[in-house]
């Protein structure tokens, strides 16, 4: 259903390092110090990288939906790890006497 | 984290982007792998966020979805069912490993994790490829 094209290796390479290889590396070293369902809701930052790659290099004018919602991921990220455990175990009240 | 994020999510993304014409809907249906994360760790890792942690990462999906689908939207006649099938297995996968990796990263460092990840991956992968057939 897809044409093949041609494609440069280096390009795959760069693809290969810059966008999977280093990108898990940086994943994984995140899920090893804050909780998953916080890593996953963070990865959803990548299409703001688009977003905003977009209107540095290519000058593309953003829509105010695209505004608002880039500016919703922003305040999420930030908000979000406030946000996230039910303290199951609280520390003992000091009762005083 | 090799078989359902390497391989198994891999080869379902693969088969969704040759199975349709537009990609609009196809990366509305992976964008939701958080929701997916989100179960499977409440179920493995005993993840329980508060109440406005869902809300808000409804939202950010939400917002993240408009932004991958741009002014533009998407059209559900150019793709088949098949698609947008492969697309939710793609979604499901992904999302899993996540929480498959945070079980592996509790135990092993992240670079060990990550070989561990990428050779094997490749080498299920190159064996699919020959086995299948279809040589680039």
């Amino acid at each position: 259903m897809v044409d093949k094209i041609s494609v440069r290796p280096l390009d795959i390479l760069f693809i290969i390092f810059i966008s999977d290889i280093l990108a898990s590396a940086l994943y994984l070293k995140s899920l090893k110090n804050i909780p998953a369902t916080i890593a996953t809701i963070f990865e959803l930052a990548f299409p703001l990288t688009g977003f905003i790659l977009d209107f540095i290099l290519y000058d593309v004018t953003p829509s105010p939906m695209k505004v608002v919602a880039a500016f919703t991921i922003l305040v999420s990220i930030v908000i979000l790890p406030h946000c996230h455990f039910i303290e199951e175990n609280p520390e003992p009240q000091t009762v005083l006497a | 984290m090799v078989l359902v994020g390497g391989v198994a999510g891999s080869w379902c993304f693969s088969q969704a982007l040759a199975a349709t014409q537009s990609l609009g809907f196809v990366f509305v249906l992976i964008g939701l792998q958080p929701i997916f994360t989100i179960i499977s760790s409440s179920i493995v890792l005993k993840e329980h966020p508060r109440a406005s942690f869902y809300a808000f990462a409804a939202t950010t999906i939400f917002a993240s979805i408009l932004l991958t689908i741009g002014d533009t939207g998407f059209s559900l006649e150019s793709s088949s069912l098949r698609a947008y099938i492969f697309a939710l297995l793609t979604a499901v996968f992904w999302g899993s490993s996540t929480t498959i990796g945070k079980v592996v990263i509790t135990h092993n460092s992240h670079l060990y994790a990550l070989a561990l990840k990428y050779f094997f991956t490749g080498l299920i992968g190159w064996v699919i490829v020959l086995l299948s057939h279809e040589m680039i």
